[in-house]
């Protein structure tokens, strides 16, 4: 009979079995040499063919995507002679981090503000190796870290010091800040131009804010079609007023005066007189019938006819002016007479000492946020009154700018539209560009 | 390794430094886009590869036990607990991106390493009761091969001794049968046996059992209990009675055997894993070195 016994269990064991791996045992010892061996070699490979593309941490941006391949067109070590000489002796000479200086070759990047701490580097906020990105596009984390508590090197800052991301931590715009009016000298009722019904050269007609509002357009040297600014086209009399309001003067001359300065009206207006009544030399006996009488409710006695053409002319132009200066003028713009204006030469055809009014410069506001850049142009499709309260506006100091709760009904966190800082910010002042000198050849590339 | 009650302090420390790492994780991914470039990332990088690292030295350790550097067990514990925290440690250093290029590469290759060292924990846990359940004749398995050498030849000297001597001339296949049982077997002859009630016992000996010894890894009719009981069955009608220990014997080899070929597929099952975590752990930990001199240089 069979019998296992401990001791004949252990006389069936080869004491040395351990000294040579067997089965799993040997292929694990193969692969765990083999396979490090080939990372190794994997790696040694790429080294020995200067390809460091496989430790790219991803994809260059669209606009470096040439360069996908070049890694030593951004990564300067301390050797490369583009390294600034300051930077060259605290770096280790295995780093070949990105420098300022490397961007610096190609692009332009003037400075933030005059008084701003020392600036982070370019790839601070330009951060590379994150897909075909565009680069200008920077997380708002890099405007909040300066702009959450704004330090400056000499005086006090010129915006908000504490700036959060938008809406939630965003100041309200400056514009429209309790307190803030249209700075314009200039009177317009926005709430009667929008009635239903106004009277037109043609009628009654019914006036919508593309009617005077329209995008302002330019047209580069280099296009076919006129750009938009994103701006609106600023508002002129021309354009915009002068249909329904010419500024007839006098019932006999059928021209409008100009819309210019009051001494030119005033030679234009003197000049159309003179033509008339050289014209019409028998008027200069008739009776001012037609002389204005403001306010109508006191009557004047009837002057005696005028004597010559001259003194028709300057009757006629006394009481013209007087409309022109005292109602029609005023109907829109704000007069002052500085006691400058009382020393200015009189208008040489009349012989008479003249005092011409004066209006204040109209002032409007091209551009709202003038640290922003807005575009209506994407904005097109929204009915002007959902962010403009012009119906209901009927005073020039009131300031028609949509408030930032406004925006964020699309721009903020999951609406959808964009609310990062450089939707409407830019970083870098453009308007103190400097010149790139250029210093790549398109063979460096190939 | 199974993992008890005694695991519980390593298990504390591991959620306590995962909560604190995900804590830490929370705040600095909200404030600033996660990468492996920011000093949070840096951070996590390094405590990351310094898990790593130890649960790859186990390996030596193994290889060098009687030196003073810690009880295996604990080296074991460190690597179970601190290799599971070395996964999530590097998701939060790459910000839970798998990245590009040699990044992408390691963070799949620390997946499948992750993977099979979960599932190798798994079946540690289960797989040796299932052994000592399933295999109570178990022996050494690189010594399963020697073992079978040695039932061959026990066997053989049962039938010898009840059957007469028997002499392997040559080692020539047998024709395919169906089962593919007698495709290995040997052809022995008996010398000068012209007993002839033994022939069923030495014919099914040699053509039945001898090949489900030799051939372990072919299937056969004797690798079923209950077929193999029913096939000794028959021997036995046909051999005397005196025959009966020498079968008693060889039932009981063919049970050892059977035995011996299931250890074989549970070890195969409780260790094959090792084949795929411990290389690739080794290849990982080569690209990981590289990755981090290429990072810290770019």
């Amino acid at each position: 009979m069979r019998v296992r016994t401990a001791k004949k269990l252990a006389e069936r064991i080869d004491l040395y079995y351990f000294t040579r791996p067997r089965g799993m045992r040997r292929w694990r010892l193969l692969l765990s040499l083999a396979l490090p061996i080939a990372a190794v070699l994997w790696v040694s490979v790429f080294a020995a063919a200067g390809n460091r593309t496989t430790y790219s941490a991803g994809p260059v941006s669209s606009a470096h995507a040439f360069t996908e391949k070049k890694c030593e067109a951004c990564h300067s070590g301390p050797l490369d002679p583009r390294t600034p000489r300051e930077a060259r002796g605290s770096a280790p000479l295995f780093r070949a981090h990105t420098s300022d200086a490397a961007c610096l070759t190609c692009h332009d990047a003037p400075a933030h503000a005059a008084n701003q701490p020392p600036p982070p580097d370019c790839a601070t906020c330009h951060q590379e190796h994150r897909g075909r990105v565009q680069l200008a596009k920077t997380d708002d984390r890099f405007c909040v870290d300066c702009h959450g508590d704004l330090k400056t090197t000499s005086g006090e800052p010129k915006v908000a010091r504490e700036v959060g991301r938008f809406p939630s931590a965003h100041p309200e715009f400056a514009a429209v800040k309790a307190g803030a009016q249209d700075p314009a000298h200039l009177r317009f009722n926005h709430a009667v131009h929008l009635k239903d019904s106004l009277r037109g050269p043609a009628g009654a007609e019914k006036l919508e804010c593309s009617t005077c509002h329209k995008p302002e357009m330019v047209r580069a040297a280099t296009s076919v079609r006129p750009l938009r600014t994103g701006l609106m086209a600023p508002i002129t009399y021309q354009d915009n007023c002068a249909r329904c309001h010419p500024l007839f003067f006098d019932e006999r001359i059928e021209q409008a005066a100009p819309h210019a300065r009051p001494d030119a009206v005033h030679a234009f207006v003197q000049q159309a007189l003179a033509g008339y009544i050289q014209k019409n030399p028998g008027d200069i006996n008739k009776p001012d019938a037609a002389f204005r009488r403001v306010p109508l409710n006191f009557p004047r006695p009837p002057e005696p006819p005028a004597r010559n053409a001259q003194e028709w002319v300057a009757r006629r132009l006394l009481s013209d002016e007087r409309l022109l200066w005292n109602k029609t003028c005023v109907e829109c713009h704000d007069t002052t007479t500085p006691a400058a204006a009382a020393s200015e030469p009189p208008a040489a055809s009349s012989g008479q000492s003249v005092t011409l009014p004066v209006y204040a410069a109209t002032a409007m506001t091209k551009q709202w946020m003038p640290r922003a850049a807005f575009d209506h142009t994407p904005h097109l499709m929204v009915k002007c009154g959902e962010c403009h309260a012009a119906q209901a506006s009927t005073k020039t100091s009131d300031v028609l700018l949509p408030n930032q709760s406004v925006c964020a009904t699309c721009h903020a966190p999951a609406k959808g539209a964009q609310s990062q800082c450089f939707e409407c910010h830019r970083y870098h002042d453009w308007t103190k560009p400097h010149p790139v000198t250029p210093s790549y050849s398109l063979t460096d590339f190939k | 390794m199974l993992i008890d009650r005694t695991h519980r302090p390593w298990a504390m420390a591991s959620a306590a430094i995962l909560a604190l790492a995900v804590a830490a994780y929370i705040p600095y991914a909200l404030g600033t886009r996660p990468g492996g470039g920011t000093i949070p990332g840096l951070a996590y990088g390094t405590v990351g590869f310094a898990f790593m690292a130890f649960v790859t030295l186990l390996a030596l350790r193994k290889k060098f036990p009687i030196w003073r550097i810690g009880r295996t067990q604990t080296w074991m514990r460190g690597h179970l607990w601190l290799g599971a925290l070395s996964l999530p440690l590097i998701l939060l250093h790459a910000g839970f991106l798998f990245g590009h290029g040699l990044t992408a590469i390691m963070m799949w290759l620390f997946a499948v390493v992750y993977a099979s060292g979960l599932f190798g924990a798994w079946l540690q846990h289960t797989m040796p009761r299932r052994l000592l359940r399933e295999v109570p004749m178990e022996t050494i398995y690189e010594q399963l091969a020697h073992v079978r050498e040695q039932l061959l030849d026990e066997a053989d000297n049962v039938v010898a001794d009840a059957c007469g001597k028997l002499e392997v001339t040559i080692a020539v296949p047998v024709a395919a049968s169906p089962t593919g049982a007698e495709a290995l077997a040997t052809v022995m002859r008996p010398v000068g046996s012209d007993v002839d009630d033994t022939a069923p016992l030495r014919e099914f000996y040699l053509k039945e059992m001898r090949p489900f010894v030799q051939a372990p890894n072919r299937p056969h009719p004797l690798g079923d209990p209950v077929t193999a009981s029913g096939m000794f069955a028959k021997v036995r009608a046909l051999v005397p009675a005196s025959l009966e220990p020498a079968i008693v014997d060889l039932e009981s080899i063919c049970e050892e055997e059977r035995q011996l070929r299931r250890q074989g597929r549970l070890h195969g099952l409780l260790h094959a894993w090792l084949i795929v975590h411990v290389p690739l752990s080794f290849a990982l930990m080569v690209l990981a070195v590289a990755h981090i001199f290429m990072a810290l240089r770019f």
